[in-house]
Parts: C-alpha cells; structure tokens; sequence
C-alpha cells in the first residue's frame, strides 16, 4: 500500500493499482474518459515519487507536459508514495 | 470453475478444424465453413447468453492462450498457402502421408479453383479470429511489451499492425465522436464503412505515431516509426507466401488478409453504429452495441462485451462484466456481421434500436447532439 496526497485530500493504493482507481475508490471525483491512455482526462502532475507507466505517455502528452511531470491516473501505478496535483480537481 | 478456463479455448477447435478442412480439399472446405458459421450463429440464438463474471486466480492461463495464437496463425496459414501452391512446398503432402498415410497431396490436386475460393473466405474468417481478435486484447496491454509485439504481429497477417496504434490511441480517445473513424454515422452502410475507416483509420495512425515521434525527437522515417516497422512486417509475411506458395499463395494471402481486414472493420461498424457522443462526455457502457451471446463471447475472448471495454479500456478480457443493461447489438458476432451485409435489413433493425438508444440511453446533451444531425 501506498499513500497519496492528491490536492486536499489523501488516500492509499493498493498494490498495482492505478491512481486513477485509488483515486476513485477514495470517493475523490477524479475526471476520466477512456480509461485506455489515449484521451488525458485523467491527467495529472507528478510532484513527488515514482510511478510505473502502463503505456508511453508520448501518445499524448506534449513535451511541454511531459517536462512537467505530467502523467496519465489511468496509466500510472504507484511505486511509492506520492504527491500529486489535479488543476481540473474540485 | 475448470469449464470457465476452457471455454475460450473454443477458438482453437476451429482452427484444428479449419487446418483439417484445408488438408481434406474440395468439398470439405466449403461444409467444413458452413459447419462452423452455423455452430456459431446457430449456438448464440440456442444457447443464450453468458454473463458469469468468475474471479480466474490463474489469468496467466489465458496470456499463454493468447500467445498461442501466432504459431497457430502461422501453422494456419503454412497450410493455407500449400494448399494452392502448384508443387508438394518443403515436402509436407509427403511428409504428413509417412506420418498418416493419408495423401493430402491428392486431395490437393482434386481441389478446384472454386473451392480453393472459398478457402480465402474460410481462412479470412480464422484469420480474423485467431489473430484479430487476439490482437485487439494483447495491443491493449501496452504495460506488457511482448503482449504488444505479438499482437502487432498477428495484425500484421491483416495488413493492420497500424491498428495497435489507431484503436487504443485514436479509437478509444474518439469512440462515438463524428471524427471517430471507427465510428460509423446513422444512414452509413458497412461497404462504404469499410473503405471509409479504413481510409481514415490509417491516416489517424500515422498522425497519432507522427506525433510520438516528434515527441521523442525521433525521425518519422525510420525505424523507430511503428507504422513502417509494421509494414515491413506484413512484406515479409507476403514475401514468405510466395516462397512458400508461389504467385497463387501469394494470392492466397492477400485475399485472406484483405477479407481479415474487411472483417474487422464490419465489426467496427457494429459495435458503434449510429451511436453518439457529446463532447466532454466521459465513454460510458452505451456508448457501444454489447451482446453476451455464448459463442461470440467464448470464441473471441469477450470481445462481446464491448461496453465494458470502452468504458473501461485497460481492462484485460477476463474481468469485463456483462453489463446486462448496456446497448444490446442483434445477435451474436457473426450473425450481426451477416446482417450488417445486406444493408436495407440492418437499417430496419438498427432504426428501432436507435430510437430506443435515443430514448432511453442518451443523455440530454447526445439528444440535442441529434438534434442538431438531423
């Protein structure tokens, strides 16, 4: 298990578990679509820890995104605990 | 529990079956594909539906299964292409006659031109199948580099290995949009469909694979470019055809592959047809036309519940839930595809499903979205 802060609110994820469904089992209204890494709804900022990328990001994340740490909830599971930012996150 | 494992092994008693037609000949070919068009439309009207949803504790079963699928492709189509090839190619008619004693190679020479045509529509079938199907759930398992290169190279007997890149990052990002190539408009019929997505299709790979590349700082033209590499992928299984089978299993293997392809893009058609999606709106289970029939479902490793699937895209096969209250397509898979084939029945039958959609799924923003269609 590892803990996530994600804005305001903290939650944990069980092992291979995407964020995003951490994030929704959580009860947190994290935005999502395809669930396939192919539309970025799901898109976060990484700030702090590592995560395991299910696909290759490049697909859909420009480098600008990419230099920022931009990752996609769906495609991303934890390897440690993280800290992450959710600008579109009420 | 044991029957839950079995049960999409189904796919490979067609095969064995199909392989066993080929080496037969003549009419066998033709019954042996009646055979197994009737088993699987006739067994989803007959034997329902399955919406069992078992927890498997051994899913690494089914990631050998679905490896299993290219020596089985190429056994397949090794076959396939002997079987019209003008000489006994590598030996193997005499091989298998020391081995069983039964001449193969006659049965090769009494088999008509005719016969061998409809050999190109049975291995098309099995083509699509075997390595479509399979394809589709490995290319999702982008987290699993070998997955993907298998399943690159099964599409690549389809001329298709664009697909892993267009369905999972163009498909499943655009489903039910207007500018989904895969997503066919009320009023399309499937042959336009076909040339249509497959158009379009392509064109949406190589912008979506043009993009990663800049990306990546690499260049478009070159190896690093997945689409060239697929290409190069199916000249080499074309050019494997014609040492193995001359100019008439060359022949052989594009009409398969072509029919494969076709295959897949009518599956395209009825999965979506018609259906709508506004903008902004997450992909939800009506989003696409599901069926939990028996066969369809057994044989093709749950393509069948594609609500699910869309809905949630990363999904290995195994834990899609039925989703009893999502969009139901006619029938079963393949007799869906049969209906889809004679376009002013399918638009009869699509019309009520549609204004039930319309009526009872959409949301108020689709409705409006159909409005503005019309």
């Amino acid at each position: 298990m590892f803990k996530i802060e994600l804005n305001q609110y903290q939650f944990m994820a069980h092992k291979g578990e995407t964020i995003l469904h951490a994030a929704l089992s959580a009860g947190i209204d994290f935005a999502h679509s395809c669930q396939a890494g192919a539309c970025a709804t799901c898109q976060c900022q990484l700030k702090a820890g590592e995560v395991r990328e299910l696909t290759d990001f490049a697909f859909v994340l420009d480098d600008e995104q990419l230099a920022e740490g931009i990752i996609l909830g769906c495609q991303s599971i934890p390897k440690s605990n993280l800290s992450l930012f959710k600008s579109d996150l009420k | 529990m044991l029957f839950h494992y079995l049960k999409f092994s189904l796919f490979y008693l067609l095969s064995v079956l199909t392989i066993i037609a080929l080496l037969a000949g003549e009419d066998w070919i033709a019954l042996s594909y009646l055979a197994v068009s009737v088993f699987i439309i006739a067994g989803d009207a007959w034997f329902g539906e399955d919406t069992s949803a078992p927890v498997y504790k051994h899913p690494h079963i089914f990631t050998a299964q679905l490896f299993a699928a290219l020596p089985l492709l190429c056994v397949l189509m090794f076959v396939g292409t002997w079987s019209v090839s003008a000489t006994d190619t590598l030996g193997f008619g005499h091989w298998f006659y020391t081995l069983s004693g039964w001449d193969i190679n006659q049965n090769k020479a009494a088999t008509s031109d005719w016969q061998h045509g409809i050999a190109v529509f049975y291995v098309g079938l099995m083509v699509s199948m075997i390595g479509t199907v399979t394809a589709h759930e490995l290319v999702h398992r982008t987290w699993y580099r070998p997955s993907v290169f298998i399943g690159r190279w099964l599409l690549a007997f389809s001329f298709d290995s664009s697909f892993s890149i267009e369905h999972v990052y163009g498909h499943h990002n655009y489903v039910a949009h207007s500018h989904d190539p895969a997503t066919a408009p009320r009023g399309r019929n499937v042959y336009q469909h076909i040339v249509l997505s497959t158009l379009a299709g392509n064109k949406s790979a190589w912008r979506i694979e043009g993009q990663r590349l800049k990306r990546r700082q690499q260049p478009i033209w070159s190896w690093h470019n997945q689409i060239l590499r697929g290409v190069a992928m199916s000249l080499s299984l074309l050019g494997l055809s014609f040492w193995l089978g001359g100019v008439a299993g060359l022949l052989f293997f594009i009409g398969c592959g072509l029919w494969a392809k076709a295959l897949l893009e009518i599956v395209n058609y009825m999965e979506h047809y018609g259906l709508v999606r506004a903008e902004g709106e997450p992909v939800l289970p009506r989003h696409s036309w599901n069926t939990n029939k028996k066969m369809s479902s057994w044989a093709m490793f749950n393509l069948s519940r594609h609500s699910h699937h869309h809905a949630q895209g990363h999904i290995p096969f195994h834990q899609l839930q039925a989703m009893p209250h999502a969009p139901v397509m006619p029938t079963g898979y393949l007799g869906t595809i049969c209906l889809t084939l004679l376009p002013p029945l399918w638009f009869k039958i699509m019309a009520k499903k549609l204004h039930d959609w319309d009526n009872n799924f959409a949301s108020e923003s689709e409705r409006r979205l159909l409005q503005r269609l019309k």
